[in-house]
């Protein structure tokens, strides 16, 4: 396409003031310089799910198998990702089960890459939140994603009050997940880390601890069943 | 320490990966070997190590699958690192105290975070002495159970606030490895700091953590 060909059509869809629909689960925004690629909803939250219970290895009889995999306890989750992953991708995975865990996987190259472009998990503490990738929408279907695999509501020492925690042995991916939900929800938090004493040099384990409960509940949320009944209770007063 | 399974892989990996390793790194030298298992019972949100110490390489595989199969009574396994050494493992045998002296164990140890809190944090002491409200902390209990089979030497660490969730969790876990001989609660405190405070009518929650733990 020659360039004044490509101008023009550049000035159409400014004029339209629409979003573009890319392949991939990618998304052209038009923002008030121009046009950005974003994430769409679907993409977010497959990278979302792929940080918390996602894997993404080479087969582990041949590293020529790109395989990419989703395990959890929970099946509605196990059936999102399929879910997001056939609406990105347009492939089905496949599902088994693995010592009574539901689990949906896949080789598939392209995926693979793709998702390891944008800095998604291919091992140890190797994912990033894609800050870049995400407007608010993104970033709030990235989180929920993400705290419905690695999330936990649970209940304080006082019998009216659940404790909401994002966790993981991934400290700068912790980091990443404490500033977007202030930046783009304001919702505060604390950041700990905990190291074992009795066995130095053991992986720590990072916890942060949501303080603005009411507005996680509204504005974030969990596709976990357990965990929406816990943030109703908190929605409807019922617990703090 | 060296991660030999993480979460994504196939459980049956995690048996054959620790017998690999062990098979390729166990010398003359090695008195010991500690294999553990990081997870997670995210309903209660426990986090959880299993570690098995074991002297005897040959009983490596059925060791590692017995791990596995108690940690896959959790929600999740993070993921498994094995340890040689060329001393034996220190097992914190010392403290180990019976079941019914948890609970008692437990509320001296928040009374001494509350205090030491109190004496630190003037704001939360004015606070307390304007509305005369009951301090309630919450802290991250420690708690650990030792366990003795044939194959090897078990020890169970959880981590929750609550200890009526931790208790019933660790028992199921220890009960499954072998022969429980106590628990032990962690309780050395340096420095407490509150991170957060909520009220009602009558009482004032602390939630506090090690100011050493803290990342800002």
């Amino acid at each position: 396409m020659g360039q004044y060909s490509l101008r023009k059509r550049y000035r159409s869809l400014k004029s339209k003031r629409r979003d573009i629909k890319l392949n991939k689960g990618m998304l052209l925004k038009d923002i008030e310089k121009g046009y950005k690629a974003f994430f769409t909803k679907e993409k977010a939250g497959l990278h979302g799910l792929t940080a918390s219970d996602g894997s993404m290895y080479p087969g582990p009889l041949n590293r020529y198998v790109y395989r990419i995999a989703f395990g959890s306890k929970s099946p509605e989750l196990v059936d999102l990702y399929s879910k997001y992953f056939e609406h990105i991708y347009g492939s089905r995975m496949q599902r088994d089960f693995d010592k009574g865990h539901p689990r949906a996987y896949i080789s598939n190259k392209m995926a693979f890459q793709d998702l390891k472009k944008y800095n998604a998990k291919t091992g140890p503490d190797t994912w990033k939140v894609p800050r870049a990738y995400i407007d608010k929408e993104g970033a709030r279907e990235w989180l929920k994603c993400f705290f419905s695999g690695d999330g936990t509501v649970k209940n304080a020492r006082n019998a009216t009050t659940y404790d909401i925690l994002y966790e993981s042995t991934d400290k700068e991916g912790i980091i990443g997940i404490r500033s977007l939900l202030f930046e783009e929800f304001e919702i505060t938090s604390s950041l700990s880390i905990r190291y074992r004493k009795d066995r130095p040099g053991h992986k720590p384990f990072c916890a942060l601890r949501v303080r603005d409960k009411i507005r996680f509940a509204k504005e974030i949320g969990s596709y976990k069943s357990e965990h929406i009944e816990r943030l109703d209770e908190i929605l409807k007063g019922m617990k703090r | 320490m060296s991660i030999i399974w993480e979460w994504g892989f196939d459980f049956d990996l995690l048996v054959q990966n620790c017998n690999k390793y062990v098979i390729e790194h166990w010398n003359k030298s090695v008195k010991e070997c500690a294999m553990t298992l990081n997870g997670a019972e995210q309903d209660e949100g426990i986090n959880y190590f299993i570690t098995a110490y074991a002297k005897n390489k040959s009983k490596i595989p059925e060791i590692a699958s017995k791990l596995l199969s108690t940690a896959l009574l959790g929600s999740k396994i993070r993921y498994c690192d094995v340890e040689l050494s060329k001393v034996e493992f220190p097992k914190k045998i010392d403290s180990l105290c019976r079941e019914e002296e948890l609970t008692m164990k437990v509320e001296l140890l928040l009374k001494r975070i509350g205090k030491m809190l109190i004496e630190t944090d003037d704001i939360l002491k004015d606070k307390i002495k304007d509305t005369g409200k009951v301090l309630i902390i919450n802290w991250d209990l420690h708690l650990s159970s030792y366990v003795e089979s044939v194959e090897a030497i078990y020890m169970v660490d959880c981590y929750n606030l609550l200890i009526d969730a931790i208790l019933p969790f660790i028992k199921k876990l220890a009960s499954s490895l072998g022969n429980v001989v106590g628990f032990s609660l962690y309780d050395e405190i340096e420095n407490p700091i509150a991170i957060d405070v909520e009220e009602d009518e009558r009482n004032l929650y602390v939630t506090a953590i090690e100011k050493s733990h803290l990342l800002k």
